[in-house]
């Protein structure tokens, strides 16, 4: 069997993905809707059109120019996602202005800042956006759930 | 026409009054400021400003010179934060990031502000007098623009994107439709049927394409310098010019007068706006272009024509406000609350009613692209030094700037949970030799693609038919085709 090349491989991964989609789109429940094209069909129509382009990779010969992610690109490439999502988690709860510090230390770490210098711009910088959006924009920054019950 | 002249020098006679030069001044130094912070847009500026104004009882003339200020310098905050950072602040700068950053990664981001403020300059400026020349009758034309004529307008653009990306029309089309498929996510505009939601109230409301933007751009730049190469960003910071040469400046200038006429006649159509003017305006100096293998590698023309184009649109947009009522985007629409707040009603009878509003607002914008381009030009040296802060404090800053920005667009923290799904998929996609530009068209155009093309079925009860009926059809289908075959015949007389 021949090998597969990139975008071969690639045009796999987005035809099950179209699949995906279009299993979900004939699932939209349309309800009263009589109409002439629906809910769904927009739906339906993107996801074959997308079968359509994931074909057309499979037999396109464009050189592929890229290259897949390593593991040892993933091992750091993971923690930091995880590191933006727990902040996503925890913003509501404790507050912009416990949160974002503790966020700017982590994040100095993956750019191998200093931990001093690191507290000292993540102070800095928590202060900047805070008085930037709450006191010029007005636009208010989570005060946390623990500030709302004292 | 020389009545519209004599108008236009009574409108200067308003815009030079002390207070409106202080006004636009004011409002495009806050604007070029708000613009460059991620997901803040020229909307935060007008609307945290409109209390102020309405409190000291600015006159309507210059409140609108204000907003107009805050609206173009905000075009050119974009710029900075898209070139430098790349991180677009709007949809509309995604395509300037494109060679903007390119140039910014060979130590030519001087050089890459100094041709996005010249052309942004030409663009804004030089549209001002078809604006003068062409308002009503292109109102009318905005009229005439029917659901079955903004489809094909933006299959126009789509078809546009088989210019984008070095991997060819199959991975710039899947990009496109990726994005299409963001669209979809959400409430169904027409029957208000929930798509996608998996019963997710975040997902309710369709994911804004602020998160889109900053998750595909943004996170997926900075989980690339997470575990890239120092060298490249040593070749960041060392910035060589701030400043374009004569023969840049000439070997650019045919792309940006070309930009600016289709970035204005886009930009008067209400929704299409800017994103649509710099794509298709991107796309077209890139065939036009005998070295378009340079576009999206660092091309100075990659940057002049989406900015004139840009610049060119917000002009255009201010025709449907201003003449039919009809705000082209949402921060137009902030001005017409605005302006409808201060006792005066945009419409057909605004130049008649009003000309001091209508004509004081036009030379207003030549006087601030004037002033924005000697306030920015010098400033260009200042804004470089962005490069040359350290990696451990500027990534972690654009990082929460980028967060914040999302969050702001609804207060909710499943959006920046989207925005770091969002980061990773298009860390591995730009990896993969997927282009994102595509991306970002297909969620700005996909809702009102849908929209149009379902209301156009609607109305012709199912037929295909409405699709070639007008005049403007069969024109933007001659385009089409023309962007399709073209190119391809030129190519194959070339060879032969």
């Amino acid at each position: 069997m021949p090998k597969l090349t990139s975008n071969q491989y690639y045009s796999f991964v987005v035809l099950v993905f179209s699949l995906v989609y279009l299993y979900l789109g004939l699932q939209i429940q349309v309800g009263f809707f009589n109409g002439i094209v629906g809910p769904h069909h927009w739906v339906i129509g993107v996801a074959c059109s997308l079968i359509f382009f994931s074909v057309f990779l499979y037999f396109s010969d464009k050189k592929f120019i890229g290259k897949f992610p390593k593991k040892n690109e993933w091992l750091q490439v993971i923690p930091f996602s995880l590191t933006i999502l727990l902040y996503a988690k925890t913003l509501p709860l404790l507050g912009f202005l416990i949160t974002t510090p503790l966020l700017m230390i982590t994040t100095g770490y993956f750019f191998n800042a200093k931990i001093t210098k690191s507290i000292v711009s993540a102070v800095l910088m928590t202060v900047f956006c805070y008085l930037l959006f709450t006191v010029l924009l007005k636009i208010s920054l989570p005060s946390g759930l623990w500030l709302r019950n004292v | 026409m020389f009545e519209s002249l004599s108008l236009l020098f009574d409108g200067f006679s308003v815009a030079l009054s002390f207070q409106n030069i202080f006004l636009v001044l004011l409002g495009a130094f806050f604007g070029t400021v708000i613009g460059m912070l991620p997901g803040i847009g020229p909307v935060n500026a007008i609307a945290v400003l409109f209390p102020i104004v309405y409190a000291l009882g600015i006159p309507p003339e210059s409140a609108i010179i204000l907003f107009a200020g805050i609206f173009y310098g905000s075009q050119y905050g974009n710029s900075i934060s898209s070139i430098l950072l790349n991180v677009p602040g709007t949809s509309a700068s995604a395509v300037t990031a494109i060679d903007g950053y390119a140039l910014a990664k060979k130590g030519k981001g001087g050089e890459a502000l100094a041709i996005s403020a010249i052309a942004s300059f030409i663009g804004g400026t030089l549209s001002i007098f078809l604006l003068i020349i062409f308002a009503p009758l292109l109102a009318k034309l905005a009229i005439d623009f029917g659901p079955a004529e903004y489809s094909l307008l933006m299959v126009f653009a789509f078809v546009a994107l088989s210019s984008f990306g070095d991997s060819g029309l199959a991975k710039a089309m899947i990009s496109a439709f990726i994005g299409l498929v963001i669209a979809s996510i959400g409430i169904d505009p027409i029957t208000g049927t929930a798509r996608l939601s998996f019963g997710n109230l975040g997902l309710y409301d369709g994911i804004d394409f602020i998160v889109v933007i900053i998750g595909f751009f943004a996170i997926s730049e900075l989980l690339e310098m997470i575990v890239g190469k120092d060298l490249d960003l040593q070749k960041i910071q060392t910035v060589s010019r701030v400043m374009i040469s004569l023969k840049q400046f000439i070997k650019s200038l045919g792309a940006m007068l070309r930009s600016l006429v289709s970035g204005f006649l886009v930009g008067v159509l209400p929704g299409a706006g800017a994103t649509i003017a710099s794509f298709v305006a991107y796309a077209t100096e890139k065939r036009l272009s005998k070295k378009s293998h340079k576009f999206g590698k660092g091309h100075l023309v990659g940057v002049a024509a989406p900015e004139s184009a840009n610049n060119a649109s917000a002009v255009g947009s201010f025709i449907p406000l201003l003449i039919l009522g009809v705000p082209g985007s949402e921060t137009t629409a902030v001005m017409l609350g605005g302006l409808i707040s201060l006792g005066i009603a945009p419409g057909p009878l605004m130049m008649t009613n009003h000309p001091e509003i209508f004509w004081g607002l036009a030379a207003s914008m030549f006087v601030g692209n004037i002033f924005l381009i000697i306030l920015n030009l010098p400033l260009v040296r200042f804004f470089v030094l962005i490069l040359k802060t350290p990696r451990w404090v500027l990534m972690p800053l654009i990082a929460l700037l980028s967060i914040v920005g999302v969050y702001t667009t609804s207060g909710s923290s499943f959006d920046i949970v989207l925005m770091m799904i969002f980061g990773v998929i298009g860390w591995v996609m730009k990896r993969c030799g997927f282009p994102l530009a595509p991306l970002v068209l297909g969620v700005v155009l996909g809702g009102l693609i849908e929209i149009n093309f379902r209301r156009a079925m609607i109305y012709s009860d199912g037929s295909f038919g409405i699709f070639f009926e007008s005049g403007i059809c069969i024109s933007l289908w001659i385009i089409i085709f023309s962007l399709l075959v073209v190119p391809k015949i030129l190519k194959k007389f070339k060879n032969t």
